[in-house]
């Protein structure tokens, strides 16, 4: 059995820098690449599944006459999907997509005994000889569309519906509010739990629990249009976190950024071809091959604030601008980050406190 | 010329058993439908169906590991409903099977010795058994209908486990995701074969088969039980309890889906998750009835059932079809059987149309 632990991410991390490129198989001249990915839901029109799903769509359009891929959805059982990578490996695909953290420890599991494949997790924790991980800076995006919420709250309250306390959502949050702050200090931000990445009801009952505390920006991590529907029912801006749902939410989705992964899937199509694949641990936001995209933006969003966004977006792709640069304090008060420095990608990572601002707490283990 | 039903004067021995064959070629042909309608060769289609989940090792032993809590489920259940107790709860049972085990493994396991797993197995069968002591207490002192009952608790059992992995079950390195630690290697089932993850859980249903064979057609416990659920009337009038048929067939199932339950996280799981069933506490309703709640019968009906998983999936893989077929084959299945079932009290009669059927007169 593997251990998560911060010492083994490192000893990983650092085991990745020294077996570089290793003796992994090659195809043969002319012989197809096989792609196998396993989604854990349906693909819909939006959302998670939706953005994993256009990663392995942008690999065929780029590949269409040297990829294959094989798609499997729905396959909700975490029993089910060490069997069919196995099968998929077996049959010959060479590089196979996890979709989810949840199949980040089946592959960790599995890939020591198919060496004969490549394969790649979106969310993980560390890389090893034949797995390679890749997630995105999310919260670069949740910077940018705080700065939007920070000029347009009215009432200095934003909200946040929370799906689960995962580091990936508590970097968001923060971010999110860290980015509000820095064009409005009076700003905080309320934040409401789900426990769920998909259900309308509570997303919308979340909402309505955070109009009736006052936020009229509301922002969240469930991947639905529900919250935004809801927000736009009581009158007040949503933001579109991880997925534009403009065509659903039409008057009220104040700005949204979306989640492109095609540059993952292409890369790593790309290095299998070539024989030159060797595992990475890529964590990429904004810019040219990132994997964090800002998309539509409300015509109501006035001019100086888009401006405002397109500035710290320049600036962070520059690396001039780091959402989490000190000066930063926790709820509690304490300093978390000191004044100039910039808080290592570990600790974003694997972040469990939240910034001075946030009224909430943490689901308590 | 017409087609009427006609009672038998007594159930056809033979139909109890053609019926399921009957089902199962009806079923294919209707796959074979599906497949032609989806541009696919029906015959290659449905062999790929059929034929691939059995390729090789590795899939024999994913078959096994599916049937084996479908199977042990099943004949735990089928003692229930021979009895005529319905007790359709198993997932919550099941449920409680992975609570139980999974608290003796999370807390014993890192440091305990090879007794934690049959630890686990009692405590599973402990958990499933109180779970399903519920209803059946509340059927003998009020009662109150065991099918409501036990379905309810299903909710109530996985509201539980999202409690327990949400809270403090939940992994401290594990990045706050919902899901338990890994288990410790004490706490999993050792393979049987290697290269495969078939392990010994399934020795458990096979044992269970013979244990439900010994005393549904063996005992005269089994009999009691089987004359209670045909009629109740005259089992009151023999003396035989039904009080302790309602205890029997109701805790035969919860044993037997709580030992299932600690099955799935001591094997293919290897951790606790929110979402630890797939579902085979309803599925195995299925099983015990496809395979004439006989607990023969119903390890073919686990392996049959186990296929049609499996190759739901090699649907998806090979044939480029959406994995909801595996849903629409299981219901297509069921649908079958119930209606060939009625080919056991009666027979399909011609008669000629012109004047009045012979056998009206006799006022059927």
């Amino acid at each position: 059995m593997f251990n998560i632990s911060r010492r083994n991410f490192i000893k990983g991390a650092a085991a990745t820098a020294m077996l570089g490129s290793t003796g992994l198989p090659v195809l043969a001249a002319g012989e197809k690449l096989k792609v196998g990915v396993i989604h854990m839901g349906a693909i819909s029109d939006t959302g998670w599944e939706y953005f994993q799903a256009q990663a392995w769509r942008a690999l065929q359009a780029q590949y269409p006459d040297q990829v294959e891929v094989t798609v499997l959805e729905n396959i909700a059982q975490i029993q089910d999907c060490e069997r069919l990578f196995r099968q998929l490996s077996t049959q010959g695909h060479k590089l196979l997509f996890g979709t989810t953290f949840s199949q980040y420890a089946s592959l960790k599991k599995l890939a020591p005994t198919l060496p004969n494949s490549h394969f790649e997790s979106c969310a993980g924790i560390d890389s090893s000889e034949n797995l390679g991980v890749f997630e995105g800076k999310h919260h670069e995006g949740t910077y940018l569309t705080g700065i939007a919420a920070g000029r347009m709250t009215k009432s200095n309250v934003l909200g946040w519906v929370g799906a689960f306390p995962v580091p990936q959502v508590i970097y968001s949050l923060n971010a999110f509010l860290l980015g509000a702050r820095s064009v409005n200090p009076e700003v905080v931000l309320k934040v409401v739990w789900a426990n769920a990445w998909v259900d309308p009801a509570k997303e919308k009952d979340a909402v309505a629990a955070l109009v009736s505390q006052g936020a009229d920006v509301i922002s969240g991590s469930p991947n639905t249009p529900v919250q935004g529907l809801a927000a736009e029912e009581k009158g007040i801006w949503s933001i579109g976190s991880t997925g534009d749902f403009s065509a659903y939410v039409k008057k009220g989705q104040l700005v949204s950024f979306e989640l492109d992964w095609s540059a993952a899937h292409i890369e790593a199509a790309k290095a299998v071809l070539e024989g030159t694949w060797a595992p990475t641990n890529r964590w990429r936001g904004l810019g040219e091959g990132g994997f964090v995209k800002m998309t539509s933006s409300s015509p109501d969003l006035p001019a100086s604030v888009a401006a405002e966004m397109a500035t710290a977006e320049a600036a962070i792709i520059a690396g001039t601008l780091n959402p989490f640069a000190g000066p930063i304090k926790d709820q509690a008060g304490v300093e978390r980050v000191a004044a100039g420095a910039v808080l290592p990608d570990n600790d974003i990572k694997g972040m469990t406190w939240l910034v001075e601002g946030v009224q909430g707490t943490l689901p308590s283990a | 010329m017409s087609i009427r039903f006609e009672l038998r004067a007594q159930p056809s021995r033979t139909m109890v058993w053609l019926s399921p064959i009957i089902a199962i070629t009806l079923t294919c042909c209707v796959a074979m439908v599906i497949f032609a309608l989806a541009g696919l060769e029906p015959v290659s289609a449905l062999a790929t169906f059929i034929f691939s989940p059995l390729a090789d090792l590795y899939s024999v032993g994913e078959l096994l590991i599916k049937a084996a809590p479908l199977v042990l489920i099943a004949v735990g259940l089928a003692v229930g409903f021979r009895a005529g107790v319905w007790n359709v709860g198993g997932e919550g049972q099941l449920i409680l099977g992975v609570i139980f085990g999974g608290f003796i493994a999370l807390t014993f396991g890192p440091t305990g010795g090879v007794w934690v797993l049959p630890v686990m197995v009692v405590g599973g069968a402990i958990g499933g058994a109180i779970w399903a002591g519920i209803p059946a207490f509340l059927r003998t002192h009020f009662n109150a209908s065991e099918i409501l009952t036990s379905l309810m608790l299903n909710y109530v059992a996985q509201l539980w486990l999202s409690y327990l992995i949400f809270g403090p079950w939940r992994d401290p390195a594990g990045f706050n995701f919902p899901q338990s630690a890994p288990l410790a290697p004490s706490a999993l089932f050792p393979t049987l074969i290697d290269g495969t993850r078939a392990n010994a859980s399934i020795l458990i249903a096979l044992v269970a088969v013979g244990l439900g064979w010994a005393l549904m057609s063996k005992s005269f416990v089994g009999f009691q039980l089987k004359v209670t659920g045909l009629s109740e009337g005259a089992a009151k009038y023999a003396g035989f309890s039904a009080k302790r048929a309602v205890w029997i067939g109701m805790l035969a199932g919860g044993v037997a889906a709580g030992i299932a339950g600690v099955g799935e996280i001591a094997g293919p799981l290897g951790q606790i998750f929110p979402t630890a069933s797939p579902g085979y506490g309803y599925a195995a309703i299925i099983v015990a009835f496809l395979g004439r709640l006989n607990p023969i019968g119903i390890l073919f009906s686990g392996l049959l059932m186990s296929l049609l998983y499996l190759s739901g999936d090699v649907a998806q893989m090979s044939l480029g079809l959406p994995s909801s077929i595996t849903g629409l084959f299981q219901g297509t299945l069921l649908f079958f059987l119930l209606t060939a079932d009625v080919l056991i009290h009666y027979r399909l009669r011609a008669t000629s149309a012109a004047g009045a059927p012979k056998g009206a007169a006799n006022g059927l």
